[in-house]
C-alpha cells in the first residue's frame, strides 16, 4: 500500500506520506476546522438547549406522549407494484453497472462511474435522502431483489436452511459495517477497490440468505438494510397497508425500541466511527501515537522506522474497532446512573434498549456534518461520468464534456451548517430521550430525574462531537519527536 | 400547538443570544486593500525540505506560491485545480488570488503525495 513509502528525513524530521490525506475513502473535503468562537458559542448552547427542552417537558408534561399522523397518499397496489418493480430493475441495473465499471473500467477514480456513485450518491446521498422519504431500500435493495428473481424462478432456492439463531442478533452487519468503514476510511478509493468489495458483498449476500433465508437475512446481516432501516425511521413519513402517513419527523425513532443489544452496538458504532474518522488525522490525535506511543516503542523494539509505520496503522484500525466498546462503556455508566436516579426494576440492559435509538439524531447529524460537502463537491461530476462511466471515452447521452465544476461551498456558510445541523440533531436527542423516558417511567418525578444522567451524556457526546470539528488537521506530512 | 410554538421561539432566541455574544468583534482597522504573500517551498527527493507544510491565509489575499525541486514532477492545488510543472532547472510558480475559502490539499502529481495544505480562512 502506498503509505509503506513514508521514509525518514533527515534525523528529527519524518515525514509521514498518508494516501487518502482527506478523511474519507473518496473525494476530497475542503472543509476547514471550526474557529473556537464558533466551538465555545456551540457547546453552550447545546447545554442551555438540553434545560430548555427538560423545562418544556416539566411544563408541557404529557405532549409528547401522543404522536399524531396524518394519512397522505392511499395508493392503490397494483400501481405501486409497477412503481416498486420499475425501481427495483433500475437498482440492479445500477448495482451491475457499478460492479462492471469498477472491475473492467479505467482505474482513474475520477474517471470512472463506479467510485463516484458508491461513494457519493449511494453511501452519502441515499442515505440523507432516506432520512428524507422514510427506507425506501427495503423496497429496492438490489440484492434482495436478486434473490427474489431467483427465487422465483426456483423457488425454495432461499429456503432458511437453518434457523436463524436469536443470539446471533444483528452481529453479522455489525460485523460487515466495521469491515466496511475501515474500508472507507483506510483502503483506497480505486475503482477495483468498489468493484470488488460489491462483488464480495453481493456473494455474502446471497450465501447468507440461501443459509438463513431471505427475511431472516436481509433483517440482520445486510448492513445497508440494517443501517438504513435505522435512518429510515427519522422520516416524516411512514408506509403501512397501502397508505403513506405523514408524520411528525423522528417520532418513528419512538415506536418501538431497538430488539438486540447488538443494534445497540451497532448504533454506538455510527457514532464512534464518524468521531473516529474526524480525530485519526487531526494534529492531537495524531501525535498521541508519534510523541508518546513511538518512543516508547523504539525504546523497546530495535525495528526500522517502517515498522513503526505498520504499527501506526494496526494501531489506527485497532482504535477504530475498539471505539464502539468505548463509547458503550460510558453509555452504560450513564444508564446505569439513571436506573439509581429512578430506582427503576428494569435491568441496565433493558433501560440501554429502551434509549438506544434517542442517540439516532445526534449520531446521523453528525454524519452529515463530516460529509455533506462532499456531496456539492463531487456530486456534480456525474453529469459527465454518466455518458462515459467506464471511462473509455464514450458519450451514450452526449454529457461526457459537459463540465460540471465542483461546487465549494465558503467556509463560514459550511460552519454555521455544521453548528446548527448539530445543535437540531442534540435537540432532537435530548426531547426524544425525554418522550421515551415519560412512556416508560409510570411516576413523572422519575422521568424527569431519570433525564438528567442522559442529558448529560448526551451533552458529553454533542461536545466532543464539536470539539472534534474544531482540532487543527495534520499536515501532509506528520511531525515526529524533536520538531516543531 | 401553542406550547411548541414558544419552545421553538425559545430556542431561536436562545440560539442567537449565544450566538451574538460569542462572535468576534469584527477588526476595527480593515486591512490594506491587497495583500500579497509569497511562499517559498523547497522538496527534494519529492519531500517538502524548506518552508512551511500549511499555507495559512485570508480569503481575498494574492498568492505568490514558488516550488523548487530536485525532481522533474507536476504540482496540484485541489479546490483551484491549478497546475504548474516543475523540474530542477526551473521552479513552479502559482499565482492567484485566495478567493475561495477552505482547506486545499497541495499535491505533487507523479509521486502521489501531498506536501501540504493551503488553508484559506474567511475575511
Amino acid at each position: 500500500m502506498s503509505f509503506k513509502q513514508g521514509r525518514i528525513v533527515g534525523a528529527p524530521l519524518v515525514a509521514l506520506f498518508c494516501s487518502n490525506a482527506a478523511a474519507h475513502s473518496f473525494g476530497n473535503i475542503y472543509t476547514l476546522p471550526i474557529p473556537f468562537w464558533m466551538y465555545a458559542f456551540s457547546a453552550s448552547a447545546a447545554l442551555v438547549l438540553s434545560f430548555v427542552v427538560v423545562g418544556y417537558f416539566v411544563s408541557a408534561k404529557s405532549a409528547a406522549r401522543n404522536f399524531r399522523t396524518f394519512d397522505l397518499v392511499a395508493f392503490d397496489a397494483g400501481a405501486e407494484r409497477g412503481v416498486v418493480a420499475a425501481l427495483q430493475a433500475l437498482s440492479v441495473l445500477a448495482l451491475l453497472l457499478t460492479v462492471l465499471a469498477g472491475l473492467f473500467g479505467t482505474n482513474n477514480p475520477f474517471a470512472n462511474f463506479s467510485v463516484t456513485f458508491f461513494w457519493i450518491f449511494f453511501v452519502l446521498g441515499f442515505t440523507y435522502l432516506t432520512a428524507l422519504v422514510g427506507d425506501l431500500y427495503s423496497a429496492i435493495n438490489p440484492w434482495r431483489t436478486l434473490c427474489d428473481w431467483v427465487e422465483r424462478l426456483r423457488p425454495g432456492s432461499f429456503r432458511p436452511r437453518l434457523a436463524y439463531p436469536a443470539w446471533l442478533g444483528y452481529y453479522p452487519a455489525l460485523a460487515l459495517y466495521m469491515a466496511f468503514i475501515w474500508l472507507e476510511l483506510f483502503g483506497q478509493a480505486s475503482p477495483r477497490g468498489v468493484g470488488l468489495f460489491l462483488a464480495a458483498y453481493s456473494v455474502i449476500n446471497v450465501l447468507g440468505a440461501a443459509l438463513f433465508g431471505l427475511e431472516a437475512w436481509f433483517r440482520h446481516g445486510e448492513l445497508f438494510a440494517v443501517v438504513l432501516r435505522l435512518i429510515g425511521k427519522i422520516a416524516p413519513f411512514e408506509c403501512k397497508a397501502g397508505k403513506i402517513r405523514l408524520r411528525q419527523p423522528f417520532v418513528g425513532l419512538l415506536l418501538e425500541p431497538a430488539d438486540h443489544f447488538s443494534l445497540l452496538l451497532l448504533v454506538l458504532f455510527m457514532l464512534s466511527s464518524t468521531a473516529f474518522d474526524g480525530v485519526h488525522q487531526t494534529l492531537p490525535w495524531v501525535s498521541v501515537f508519534w510523541k508518546w506511543i513511538y518512543p516508547l516503542l523504539t525504546a523497546m523494539i530495535e525495528q526500522p522506522y517502517l515498522f513503526f509505520v505498520d504499527i501506526y496503522y494496526y494501531w489506527q484500525w485497532a482504535m477504530l474497532f475498539v471505539s464502539p466498546f468505548f463509547y458503550l462503556a460510558i453509555y452504560l455508566l450513564f444508564v446505569w446512573l439513571m436506573k439509581l436516579a429512578t430506582g427503576s426494576p428494569r435491568s441496565v440492559r433493558d433501560l440501554a434498549l429502551q434509549f438506544t435509538f434517542a442517540l439516532i439524531p445526534i449520531a446521523f447529524v453528525y454524519n452529515v456534518t463530516h460529509y455533506f460537502t462532499l456531496l456539492f463537491s463531487q456530486a456534480p461530476a456525474v453529469v459527465a461520468l454518466i455518458s462515459d462511466p467506464f471511462g473509455f471515452g464514450w458519450n451514450l447521452f452526449g454529457t461526457a464534456r459537459v463540465s460540471s465544476p465542483p461546487v465549494i461551498l465558503s467556509a463560514d456558510f459550511v460552519w454555521h451548517a455544521q453548528v446548527a445541523l448539530i445543535l437540531v440533531g442534540h435537540v432532537v436527542s435530548v426531547y426524544l430521550a425525554h418522550a421515551q423516558a415519560l412512556q416508560i417511567f409510570p411516576r413523572e418525578k422519575q422521568a424527569v430525574w431519570s433525564q438528567l444522567p442522559m442529558l448529560t451524556l448526551m451533552v458529553l457526546f454533542t461536545t466532543v462531537g464539536l470539539w472534534i470539528l474544531s482540532l487543527p488537521i495534520a499536515g501532509g506530512q506528520v511531525q515526529a519527536p524533536g520538531s516543531s | 400547538m401553542l406550547k411548541r410554538a414558544v419552545f421553538v421561539a425559545v430556542i431561536v432566541v436562545v440560539v442567537g443570544a449565544l450566538w451574538v455574544f460569542f462572535r468576534p468583534q469584527a477588526p476595527v482597522s480593515a486591512k490594506p486593500d491587497v495583500t500579497e504573500t509569497v511562499f517559498e517551498l523547497g522538496l527534494a527527493q519529492g519531500k517538502l525540505t524548506s518552508g512551511p507544510a500549511v499555507l495559512r491565509v485570508r480569503q481575498g489575499e494574492k498568492l505568490t506560491v514558488r516550488v523548487s525541486s530536485d525532481t522533474a514532477d507536476e504540482l496540484h492545488l485541489h479546490g483551484y485545480d491549478l497546475r504548474a510543472r516543475v523540474s530542477p532547472e526551473a521552479a513552479a510558480v502559482l499565482q492567484f488570488t485566495a478567493d475561495r475559502t477552505g482547506r486545499f490539499g497541495l499535491e505533487l502529481h507523479k509521486a502521489h503525495r501531498e506536501l501540504g495544505a493551503l488553508e484559506v480562512y474567511p475575511q
